[in-house]
């Protein structure tokens, strides 16, 4: 292998007598380092998550479907039915002016953000999960914080492009009426929201051991309270019981907060809407890292 | 490779297993085994399907728990999950899969950034013979070259051990070689690998020590070549008109699990069979038989004494530990194998 200093020589033959220990790895503490042994390959904190988040953002963008179901589908979606639906109508709430438009494009804004992080990492991890990739990583030293968060950020990354491509056409196709005073609201609503979503869609993931189940559980889910929360279509005369349901719940909140740059009346909800996901994040924090499973029921039994 | 001034406490054995016990509702998956691994060696758990490998292999890996028995992993529990731990160990299992959707050298790339001492890429890709699919996405990759690359991730963190669950299963017999050649490199290196397997040629081939597990139970556990050594087989032809059941009468016993196997039949020829058994004692038997076929004139056709292989020791092995007990209901095994009856082994 290497020759050994002829100063510590001797001392390591001493040391390495033992039987079946290897002659060429000297067993003591002072062994010398091979002359041109390369520099030791480690990565600091922020390598590992900047590499992980880029690893999460290929898969990501490399898998049409997922791309689509978060980002095309809700621009679709916004485009057909802001061409079409008569933008004098009244959608603002407490009776104030605010356009169809200026009612649909944010809401779609925060369905699109509400995908690509809850549904988007339910499905990714319970795919993880099936496929092994979890149960890999979870044989590495990595510590979990890191992959967690790396798989978060690659998720919030995903619902930044889609809200800002929904806003930016939703600006310049349809006239909305955006108040630029209350973009800050508007970004810790988002910043918030994605975060709350992104930490529940990973708990729920739990309950899943494939790709299949998680992603039945996410649409089963958000679909219907996206409905209730008023995203698809304007909440006008809906039952009380649903409109509780909708109220606990924090999709409602967070389209609420991301619609309130394009309709005045809303900010009156603001701190008690961003309380709600507040809580609705920490209590999927706890649920995540108390619970997560990083490989199928039937393999950790 | 070197081990960095961690093998201070050389004598300690690497993986000590002792008297682990798990079950799985009724069924009982492992009875109470042990086993130790040291350092620098080759060791195999060998045993069909359903024998309790790949369980074994998880509880160590800490994704399943014990029901009873301690397991060790570098001194540690494997359910704590120690990071310090998993910096000097790597492993390849069945079940631990890839993004599809990239390349080799990007998965490499990343699992290197979770180890204090990653290792290059292009130098892993270069070890298990990938390099010219670095850049193709694994999707495209045959499941021969999915599986090198799974080797590969489990060396990208320089573990001193390795754990493999059935490294070579589906692998074309050139394939299989070139695997063998990579793990005694990493062996001759210094590393220490506990693999799981199901063919005796693999672990004869590979292994310093093994453990043959049957239905969760050691059923020989030592060096491969002393498996069945003390064993030998007697083969001859049936002379003409005899059934083993004559034969007997007229010999007198013969040794237990002896079979009568067909020959094939040639045309315009009687059928005729061959009586095949397994002897600890080959100069006795042979003196009686001879003797006594000397005397009546009988000519013992086709007899053969011969050492019988180590897979047709593991064959019998495993035969004799299905028979005795009923729930696997045991394969078939046909030939010589069904000789197993016959053999004492154990540690």
């Amino acid at each position: 292998m290497t020759a050994l200093r002829p100063s510590s020589s001797s001392v390591v033959s001493s040391n390495s007598s033992d039987v079946g220990a290897p002659a060429s790895v000297p067993a003591s503490a002072h062994a010398p380092v091979p002359a041109r042994a390369p520099a030791k390959f480690s990565a600091s904190t922020s390598q590992q998550i900047w590499t992980w988040f880029q690893h999460h953002n290929r898969t990501i963008w490399r898998t049409p479907i997922a791309t689509f179901f978060t980002i095309a589908l809700p621009l679709v979606m916004m485009v057909v039915l802001s061409s079409f639906i008569d933008g004098s109508v009244q959608y603002g709430s407490d009776g104030s002016s605010v356009t169809f438009q200026d009612y649909y494009v944010p809401a779609m804004a925060a369905f699109a953000a509400a995908s690509a992080t809850y549904t988007n990492l339910c499905v990714s991890a319970a795919l993880q999960r099936e496929q092994g990739i979890l149960k890999r990583v979870r044989g590495t030293p990595l510590a979990t914080w890191k992959f967690f968060v790396s798989s978060i950020m690659s998720a919030i990354w995903l619902a930044f492009i889609g809200a800002v491509l929904l806003f930016a056409v939703g600006i310049a196709l349809f006239d909305v009426s955006l108040d630029f005073s209350q973009l800050g609201w508007l970004a810790v609503f988002f910043a918030v929201g994605v975060s709350a979503f992104a930490v529940l869609g990973m708990a729920v993931s739990n309950l899943a051991s494939t790709g299949q189940a998680g992603s039945a559980i996410a649409n089963a889910t958000i679909l219907p309270l996206s409905f209730i929360s008023g995203l698809f279509i304007p909440a006008g005369e809906i039952p009380v019981a649903i409109e509780i349901i909708g109220d606990i719940f924090p999709l409602k909140a967070f389209g609420e907060g991301m619609r309130g740059a394009f309709d005045p009346g809303l900010s009156s909800g603001n701190l008690w809407n961003l309380l709600l996901l507040v809580i609705w994040g920490l209590a999927g924090l706890f649920f995540m890292l108390r619970y997560f499973q990083w490989v199928p029921k039937a393999e950790r039994e | 490779m070197s081990f960095d001034g961690s093998s201070q406490n050389s004598h300690a054995p690497i993986v000590a297993v002792k008297q682990l016990y798990k079950r799985y509702g009724d069924l009982v998956a492992l009875k109470g085994i042990d086993f130790e691994l040291n350092r620098g060696e080759i060791f195999a758990l060998l045993g069909p399907n359903g024998a309790g490998k790949s369980t074994c292999i998880e509880i160590l890996e800490g994704f399943r728990r014990p029901s009873g028995g301690e397991v060790s992993v570098f001194g540690c529990d494997p359910q704590q999950h120690d990071q310090t731990v998993k910096e000097r160990l790597g492993f390849v299992s069945q079940e631990s899969g890839v993004e599809l959707v990239q390349t080799p050298r990007e998965v490499l790339n990343t699992y290197r950034h979770c180890y204090a001492d990653g290792r290059a890429p292009e130098e892993l890709l270069d070890l298990v013979g990938l390099s010219d699919k670095a850049d193709s996405k694994i999707s495209r990759l045959s499941g021969g070259q999915k599986r090198r690359l799974d080797l590969a991730l489990g060396l990208v963190g320089n573990p001193e051990l390795l754990f493999l669950d059935e490294p070579t299963t589906g692998f074309s017999p050139e394939a299989r070689r070139e695997s063998w050649r990579i793990l005694l490199e990493l062996k001759q290196a210094g590393m220490t690998i506990l693999l799981t397997s199901h063919y005796m040629d693999e672990v004869s081939f590979l292994a310093d020590r093994m453990a043959i597990l049957v239905q969760g139970e050691i059923a020989f556990l030592g060096e491969p070549e002393n498996l069945g050594l003390e064993q030998t087989i007697v083969e001859f032809v049936l002379p003409q008109g005899w059934s083993l059941a004559g034969f007997e009468a007229w010999l007198g016993t013969l040794p237990d699990g002896t079979a009568e196997l067909e020959l094939p039949r040639q045309p315009q020829a009687q059928p005729q069979s061959k009586v095949a058994l397994s002897t600890a004692d080959p100069t006795e038997f042979l003196y009686r038989l001879t003797q006594k076929a000397k005397a009546s004139q009988i000519s013992l056709e086709g007899l053969t004494v011969s050492k019988p292989t180590l897979e047709e020791n593991y064959l019998g092995l495993i035969g004799r530990h299905s028979n005795s007990s009923n729930d696997l209901g045991g394969e078939d095994l046909v030939g010589r194998n069904d000789l197993g009856g016959e053999l004492e082994l154990g540690p």
